[in-house]
């Protein structure tokens, strides 16, 4: 179930629940977002869609492969991937960058791109987000994007379209590569502002995180300068994580859930986050380089160690400003007196993120008939509840 | 002799970037030869005011500090001292007393962190004798003296006891105007192979010169009027390793070079609103400022040989690079 038919028919429920706690009565087979338990992050307010495209103009679309069954056949399946894409904004991004700044916690995984972003502190290309084997295909389907709104991308500073990858391999055939060009491409095409679907979608599909089924979450938060209000967002493909260091909001969720393991398969090898922040606030890169480091923090507080064999890249860009090459003579830049509260907001969002990733998520059965389960939402409130936060 | 198309300012130092002010102290006792060099992007009795910076390393530079702030905010306040490696701890110290008076608080807009560059002058100097020599006076004196003074080619403050491509070496200063912003730089001479400086491109023949022992490392300090950001500057650094490569400065054997580029160009705005305005240079200009900063450093490195002084020392003789004992 999407998270848009689960508010069709259950916000009014939702709002009705008292905030001390869930109701017995209520039934949590159907996935939700973590605020709709009842539970919450942080203090800061979160902006209405409580997602990356409540950052204006920003938009995200999901291509979601699923096919077949059974055992693994390279080339045939079954199929468990996809591709999500992120715009900063709807106009020709060669043309009017935004600024933009990287952290690499971890650096085995793959984000292309990142050369001309340090550089030149410009993201000037769109932001995609698949598995492993994908990322030529989708690379590939962004240029074709990119080249037909801007013929001249080969001409002038280095342009890259930003390809990041997480290792789906226990669901997927990755071997098989599904995603095709025209996936990475359609991605794009499907981009839009409002409502972003989490879980098993997009590049997420066939994702994990402490041994819990995974993929998309996104959060955001509202701060308050002097009476002036900006929104930052966060999107991230969560893979990563033991059952044993699960945490939400500090309580040892994953120690109180042994069970409910991935079934069948190594399952072992898992790593990786993907991270995009993205803020209405004028930073430049400096600065949002600064945001991006924050992103870990975020992770830690979910319990994640970022491991050997993880890939925990993090991007973080701002839609203040478009910097186009017509002539521009000033730009403006948020003081650094204010900084501190963004950092807050990214440790917030990124952690609520990344629980929505988990909450969204529905048991999946891939490759080989593995299974990966769901967070089961009726324990995680018993939890919650057992620890005093319900 | 001149380096490149792009005219230089009018004193063709750092200084001809506005408001850049450079001040040296000589420390010459019996058989030690050494010095102090400040560049201050502001005169020192400005407070709140932070300057944006960039810096760039090989193989992460020579002992300096105040550089984690400078790279993680992209911000600085502090007068950059050239310093002999041993007094690097006093220098300090020195420096943290000057940010107490602006800011009892040491705050990043009022001087701190300080900023210190060190070269390792002990061979030519009995480096105990740097190391008790040098005091707090001396760096209250280089930063009291940097508002006045015009000429520092050569044998300055940190130029003292430098030596490059076995001759001796300096600070060495070059500038060069745009249609709308200059761009200076300061160089402390350091190291080079003996016969193969560059001028224009050729090895010039030398005679006179000695083996060339000791350090391999030298810094650059950059300035410029231009709206930057830090990211920008940090590539403008960058670039200055070209300007150091071409004279053959930066060779295979350089062990460490420091570089630090910073933009005298101030946000606007009420300090109490949470957004500032600040310059926007194009793509182009930026290629020009690239340019601006190789020809500077070239420029200054053959400037700051060529006004060097002989010198006997210790019993010791390093010569000064003259052009026309080496047609």
């Amino acid at each position: 179930m999407h998270r848009r038919d689960f508010l069709a028919m259950g916000l009014s429920a939702a709002c009705a629940w008292p905030l001390s706690g869930w109701p017995a009565s209520i039934s949590l087979d159907k996935r939700c977002r973590l605020r709709d338990l009842g539970l919450t992050i942080g203090d800061l307010p979160t902006g209405p869609l409580n997602a990356l495209t409540d950052v204006s103009g920003v938009r995200v679309g999901h291509v979601t492969l699923i096919r077949g069954e059974g055992p693994l056949v390279v080339g045939k399946g079954p199929v468990r991937t996809g591709v999500t894409a992120i715009l900063p904004h709807g106009g020709v991004l060669s043309k009017e960058g935004v600024y933009a700044g990287t952290f690499v916690l971890n650096g085995n995984g793959e984000l292309t791109g990142l050369g001309p972003i340090r550089s030149s502190g410009l993201l000037s290309a769109p932001v995609l987000f698949t598995n492993t084997s994908s990322v030529g295909s989708v690379y590939d389907g962004a240029i074709q994007w990119m080249l037909e709104r801007d013929p001249s991308i080969f001409e002038g500073m280095s342009i890259e379209p930003v390809v990041g990858e997480t290792w789906g391999d226990f669901l997927n055939d990755t071997a098989g590569r599904h995603v095709r060009s025209l996936h990475g491409y359609q991605a794009l095409t499907e981009a839009k502002t409002g409502l972003i679907r989490e879980g098993c979608v997009g590049g997420g599909t066939a994702m994990r995180a402490f041994e819990f089924k995974a993929g998309i979450g996104t959060s955001s938060r509202i701060i308050d300068c002097n009476g002036v209000r900006y929104t930052l967002g966060a999107l991230v493909q969560s893979n990563f994580g033991r059952r044993s260091q699960f945490r939400v909001d500090g309580v040892p969720v994953g120690r109180e859930i042994p069970k409910l393991l991935p079934k069948s398969g190594d399952y072992k090898k898992n790593k990786s986050m993907l991270m995009v922040i993205a803020t209405d606030a004028p930073l430049i890169p400096v600065q949002l380089q600064r945001l991006c480091k924050r992103v870990a923090m975020g992770l830690a507080r979910t319990g994640a160690i970022s491991t050997h064999g993880s890939g925990d890249l993090f991007l973080a860009f701002s839609t203040a400003q478009k910097l186009g090459s017509a002539s521009q003579n000033q730009i403006e830049i948020l003081s650094d007196r204010w900084i501190s509260h963004f950092h807050k907001a990214v440790v917030e969002s990124t952690e609520e993120s990344i629980l929505n990733s988990l909450t969204m998520a529905e048991t999946m059965k891939g490759r080989d008939n593995n299974v990966i389960h769901a967070l089961p939402l009726d324990r995680l409130v018993r939890v919650m509840r057992d620890y005093g936060r319900l | 002799m001149k380096v490149g198309d792009i005219p230089s300012g009018s004193l063709n130092c750092i200084g001809d970037v506005e408001g850049i002010s450079v001040g040296n102290v000589n420390i010459d006792l019996d058989g030690l030869c050494t010095g102090l060099t400040a560049v201050s992007p502001y005169p020192l009795g400005v407070k709140d005011r932070t300057c944006h910076i960039g810096r760039w390393s090989l193989d992460n530079g020579g002992g300096a500090s105040g550089l984690g702030v400078a790279e993680d905010f992209g911000i600085f306040s502090s007068p950059i001292i050239l310093a002999p490696a041993p007094s690097f701890g006093r220098v300090y110290e020195a420096m943290i007393q000057q940010g107490i008076k602006r800011d009892g608080g040491l705050s990043t807009s009022n001087g701190w962190p300080p900023i210190i560059m060190s070269l390792n002058d002990g061979v030519w100097n009995d480096v105990q004798r740097v190391y008790e020599n040098i005091s707090e006076a001396h760096v209250n004196m280089v930063l009291s003296k940097s508002s006045d003074e015009k000429i520092y080619q050569g044998n300055f403050g940190i130029g003292r006891s430098l030596r490059a491509f076995g001759f001796r070496g300096g600070i060495g200063t070059a500038s060069r105007v745009l249609s709308h912003y200059t761009v200076g730089v300061l160089v402390a001479i350091n190291g080079g192979l003996l016969g193969d400086l560059r001028i224009g491109g050729s090895k010039i023949p030398v005679k006179g010169a000695e083996y060339q022992e000791g350090p391999q490392e030298f810094c650059i300090v950059v300035a410029t009027d231009a709206p930057l950001l830090p990211i920008q500057l940090r590539s403008l650094a960058e670039r200055a390793g070209l300007g150091a490569a071409r004279c053959a400065l930066w060779n295979p054997f350089t062990q460490q070079a420091q570089v630090i580029a910073f933009s005298t160009s101030q946000l606007r705005g009420n300090g109490n609103t949470p957004i500032r305005e600040f310059g926007s240079v194009q793509n182009e200009t930026l290629l020009s400022l690239y340019s601006a900063v190789v020809d500077s450093v070239e420029s200054a490195v053959l400037s700051g040989l060529l006004a060097a002084q002989s010198l006997e020392i210790n019993g010791r003789k390093l010569k000064a690079l003259r052009l026309s004992e080496h047609p």
